[in-house]
């Protein structure tokens, strides 16, 4: 079924790249779009590039994170627990372990894929449910519903497993003149 | 030169963009809506991967805050003091009770205030705002006090609100 389907495709998956589509719809029935890429290896590390309107680039090479803000020329350094609960980057490149964080249920397809929620555990994280679609068995789209009733959906196109990823793409060096803080 | 502050246009106005809130080395950025209406203001609060942080809404007796409310998705609180509501609630320091006219770069019509050239003064904060790009609202403003900064982003202004 599809929790199994998703727990071999992480097991079998080391590194990941792909370019992404956001929607996130608001109970409003408004829509604010977004685009980017990522790049990770499992367990741990990862780039996400945010275009606009967020413009953001958050790495993380397991340990820490830099969140860097192009509109505000400034980075962020965070340790990584405190940063990212159930962010669609912790889920890809977090422990195979998602049973421990979630309830996982196998649910119906629909709109050609076969879907897998994933229902946190902890209620204080900014997520109340997360469903992954995979289409022949890889992941293939995300849906986020906050607690507010809002949907994010991502989906993934350009998808390259387990290709070569230089480790240096998951340590950050700040460009000149960006403002550093260190959390 | 004292102008009389311009009051929220009768079809209101809405706002979206980003905020940055620094102390010290602690650093807060989240996108943000502000939708103003007559006697309403609704400011939502998120982070990039779209999830909704808070939802403050702001009810006006003339040009005052007489109620905030803040919704935390299960949680609704209420209280007198939007600012102190935001604060207790979630860690972020904003003057939201100004906020409806220093977000277009006026002064609120509550407090005395101060100009020096583009520089608004008042209740303790510096007002700077900029990047005008030849249109009568602001897409960059700063606001100043101790050692706090807020830089707030304007994505899209939108007049006809609500």
């Amino acid at each position: 079924d599809s929790v199994n389907d998703l727990q071999k495709y992480l097991n079998e998956t080391k590194s990941l790249s792909a370019n992404f589509n956001q929607t996130v719809r608001s109970k409003s029935g408004k829509t604010e779009n977004s685009s980017g890429q990522f790049y990770l290896i499992r367990p741990g590390k990862f780039k996400w590039i945010y275009k606009q309107p967020y413009n953001q680039e958050i790495t993380s090479n397991g340990q820490q994170l830099w969140l860097y803000d192009i509109d505000l020329a400034q980075v962020t350094i965070k340790p990584i627990n405190k940063a990212l609960d159930a962010s669609p980057a912790a889920i890809l490149t977090g422990n195979n372990n998602l049973a421990q964080n979630f309830n996982l249920q196998s649910l119906p397809t629909k709109d050609g894929a076969n879907w897998v929620a994933l229902t946190p555990k902890s209620k204080d994280g900014s997520f109340a449910q997360i469903r992954i679609g995979l289409v022949n068995g890889a992941i293939d789209r995300m849906e986020l519903d906050d607690h507010f009733n809002q949907t994010t959906m991502i989906s993934f196109n350009k998808v390259q497993k387990n290709a070569p990823i230089s480790a240096q793409m998951f340590t950050f060096t700040p460009p000149a003149g960006v403002d550093v803080i260190r959390e | 030169c004292a102008q009389t502050p311009l009051a929220v246009p009768p079809a209101g106005f809405a706002a979206t963009g980003k905020i940055n809130i620094r102390q010290a080395n602690q650093s807060d950025t989240a996108q943000f809506s502000w939708v103003a209406a007559k006697q309403q203001d609704q400011l939502i609060l998120s982070s990039p991967f779209g999830t909704t942080l808070a939802e403050l809404v702001l009810q006006y007796q003339g040009d005052r805050v007489s109620s905030a409310v803040l919704n935390r998705g299960e949680q609704l609180d209420q209280a007198d003091d939007p600012e102190q509501l935001l604060q207790q609630l979630t860690g972020l320091t904003l003057p939201v009770s100004g906020m409806r006219w220093w977000l277009r770069g006026l002064p609120s019509p509550n407090e005395p205030f101060a100009r020096e050239g583009e520089v608004l003064l008042q209740n303790g904060w510096r007002i700077t705002p900029s990047d005008y790009r030849n249109t009568p609202l602001p897409y960059r403003i700063e606001l100043l006090r101790d050692d706090l900064k807020v830089r707030i982003l304007i994505n899209e202004w939108n007049s006809a609100a609500p």
